[in-house]
């Protein structure tokens, strides 16, 4: 009897000119790696941290250099002159908000103002908070009283703020000072209101109370603590510092010189160049952190290649198998080098948000053992980090697993089907 | 030769091997495949007979792709598979050979449901129509089934026993219905009835048209075959 059989094969000549895309290798990619936890999260931590370390280098240091132009930028002045006295530190007085008691006669402000290449120049007199009871600042710090018709540092602000002037009961405040009783605060056991607040500059103004130079003399006049404090101080004849601005088309360091030239005993500081000490300084540490992150970034890179090309191997007979029914080449390719992408790349975001986490207490630290000027992680500069931070750690493991992908798709699938793990 | 030739609607072989020699160079030559010339036809059950290390898996792998032969011509389905790309030799395997490996070689991070899915989604890569999620999970339930293995769909290779990877490793070979099954010691760790559940999965696909060949130590196995040959020092003779 014949027997009639109709040839099932649906394949035979339904074949597409060209293989349909990728989306099965990104799933059994997914399945592997879901399904294989411990390596998988071995793979992360490894990105995870050395990521975690860039971000942080990364976001401190961009955000300290952002913070120390912000700072030149919203100082104002070119020249800061001091007393010249033992205590005198010109960064201290710039990037701090400690007491710094010091002074000098308000006869210098005259002799600045005849010296050539001076535009400005106004005067400022520092005194200080005290330890006081609730409701009123208590802590020690410092007070900078300043003069109204000459200033041209925190005129800017004024203008920024609708104010003419600062009357007698009031008072500008850094962006880091707490306010008490709403908007008012008790200094010295006078209650000022708050007029303004400043916006960050990352030095010490942030932590800063500004007040009317008359109230701040009569208040060092009259104050028996602070008198105590300041003995042998006539606030009338004295200024602690004295802000410059030097002409348009005159080198700041011309404008030092003659005031050197002058010999007012006084320490000249061209705030341009503090900036830039501490640029350099930091420059100098960045470097050394970049480097020894770079040593990191090397060893991970050859941990990220071990442990792919041992993944590789591990999974040689799965490769055979693979391309035995019919996986092609590019298949496995894109397979292993998907796999360390996609670990990669969840270690570095990961890594990334860790290390924007850890940065800001590490800014605290830091601003507590040093002194410099830095600022708050504004938005921008997270999102920056976390980008590049995930990015980088997606190329490191493509790049890492660029050779074991590369040997994988070249795998002859006979020979790993019938010889397996043996290399 | 060959039965059921009546049966069969095609005009040329499933598989022809002519004068097909392979050589290997481990410190010595090895022949494992010396001239051997194959003629195997939609319906035909070929075994291959012999002791360990002869060659018959050598020749399997010939003639699914998986080797170049040094010489000689391997056509399935009237394609010489040297002068085919790699590109093309891979989808040829996907789309009309199925392999039953020696070894339970699985994906271990796929389920068995998944496993035996997946040579499916593989041709879908290929072919102008797509097999729908449905029909997948349709054709593995029933496999599944076929080898009593249904209440390990969603185990992972390793929790199975090595029989029921063996079955699993089966049922992944056939589930994609190809033209040509080349099954390399199908039974191995396999009790008598598994082997002969096997071996029932198998016999089907000579009598859809499609061609088996298959290496076996086990005798009684072989007898259901209706082309039987023996290998030795790389000679293919008939039975």
């Amino acid at each position: 009897m014949l027997t009639v059989v109709i040839l099932e094969n649906k394949y035979f000549d339904n074949l597409r000119q060209k293989p349909r895309g990728v989306e099965k290798v990104y799933k059994f990619a997914w399945q592997n790696l879901s399904r294989r936890k411990g390596q998988s999260s071995l793979t992360i931590l490894i990105t995870l941290l050395t990521v975690m370390v860039f971000v942080m280098i990364f976001a401190f240091y961009t955000n300290f250099q952002q913070g120390v132009v912000l700072s030149q930028e919203r100082l104002g002045a070119d020249i800061l002159v001091l007393p010249n006295e033992a205590s005198t530190d010109a960064y201290t007085t710039l990037y701090t908000a400690e007491p710094n008691n010091i002074y000098m006669p308000v006869e210098v402000l005259d002799s600045i103002k005849k010296v050539e290449g001076v535009a400005l120049a106004s005067p400022q007199l520092f005194i200080q908070t005290l330890n006081a009871s609730c409701c009123a600042v208590d802590s020690e710090t410092r007070i900078v009283a300043f003069d109204m018709d000459t200033d041209f540092v925190l005129q800017p602000w004024f203008d920024e703020a609708n104010l003419d002037s600062l009357v007698d009961d009031q008072i500008i405040i850094g962006c880091n000072v707490p306010a008490y009783l709403g908007n008012r605060v008790g200094i010295l056991g006078d209650v000022f209101r708050i007029v303004g607040t400043m916006s960050p500059t990352g030095t010490g103004m942030d932590e800063t109370y500004f007040m009317n130079m008359d109230v701040a003399k009569r208040l060092a006049a009259t104050n028996e603590n602070l008198k105590e404090v300041l003995p042998n101080i006539d606030p009338q004849a004295v200024y602690s510092a004295i802000l410059i601005k030097v002409q348009d088309g005159y080198n700041v360091a011309d404008v030092v010189a003659n005031i050197e030239k002058a010999d007012m005993n006084v320490t000249i500081v061209a705030t341009d160049e503090v900036v830039t000490n501490m640029k350099t300084q930091m420059s100098m540490i960045g470097q050394v952190m970049i480097l020894l992150w770079m040593l990191l970034l090397v060893v991970t890179a050859l941990a990220l290649i071990g442990r792919f090309t041992a993944l590789a191997q591990v999974r040689k007979k799965e490769t055979g198998i693979l391309r035995a029914i019919g996986g092609q080449k590019t298949d496995v390719f894109k397979l292993i080098l998907f796999e360390a992408c996609f670990l990669a790349g969840i270690g570095g975001l990961l890594g990334s948000i860790l290390g924007i986490c850890a940065v800001s207490p590490l800014i605290d630290w830091l601003q507590q053992a040093f002194t410099f000027s830095i600022l708050a992680l504004n938005p921008g500069l997270i999102a920056k980090s976390l980008l590049l931070g995930t990015c980088m750690a997606i190329l490191l493991g493509g790049l890492a697993a660029l050779y074991p992908a590369c040997k994988s798709a070249r795998l002859d699938p006979q020979e790993v089907i019938m010889r397996g793990e043996i290399d | 030769m060959t039965a059921n030739r009546d049966v069969i609607k095609f005009n040329h072989p499933l598989c022809e091997l002519k004068n097909v020699v392979k050589t290997y160079k481990s410190g010595e030559i090895i022949c494992p495949v010396d001239g051997v010339s194959l003629r195997c036809e939609a319906g035909d059950f070929i075994s291959i007979e012999g002791p360990s290390g002869i060659g018959k898996s050598t020749l399997l792998y010939l003639v699914g792709g998986l080797l170049q032969a040094d010489s000689g011509e391997i056509l399935v389905d009237a394609t010489n598979l040297q002068s085919i790309s790699e590109h093309d030799l891979t989808i040829l395997r996907a789309t009309k050979i199925g392999f039953i490996f020696q070894e339970t070689n699985l994906f271990q991070a796929l389920t068995v449901g998944e496993n035996l899915a997946f040579p499916l989604k593989i041709i879908n890569k290929y072919t102008k129509t797509k097999l729908g999620k449905a029909d997948i999970n349709q054709k593995v339930e029933a496999y599944l089934e076929k080898l009593g293995i249904g209440d390990r769909r969603d185990f992972l290779p390793h929790q199975l026993s090595v029989g029921q990877r063996r079955r699993l490793v089966v049922a992944r070979a056939l589930i994609k219905e190809p033209l040509l099954v080349l099954a390399d010691e199908p039974t191995n760790d396999l009790d008598d009835f598994w082997a002969s559940e096997v071996i029932k999965l198998l016999q089907p696909v000579p009598a859809r048209g499609g061609a088996l060949m298959m290496v076996t130590h086990n005798m009684l196995w072989a007898e259901r075959a209706n082309c039987r040959y023996t290998m030795s020092h790389g000679i293919l003779a008939p039975k």
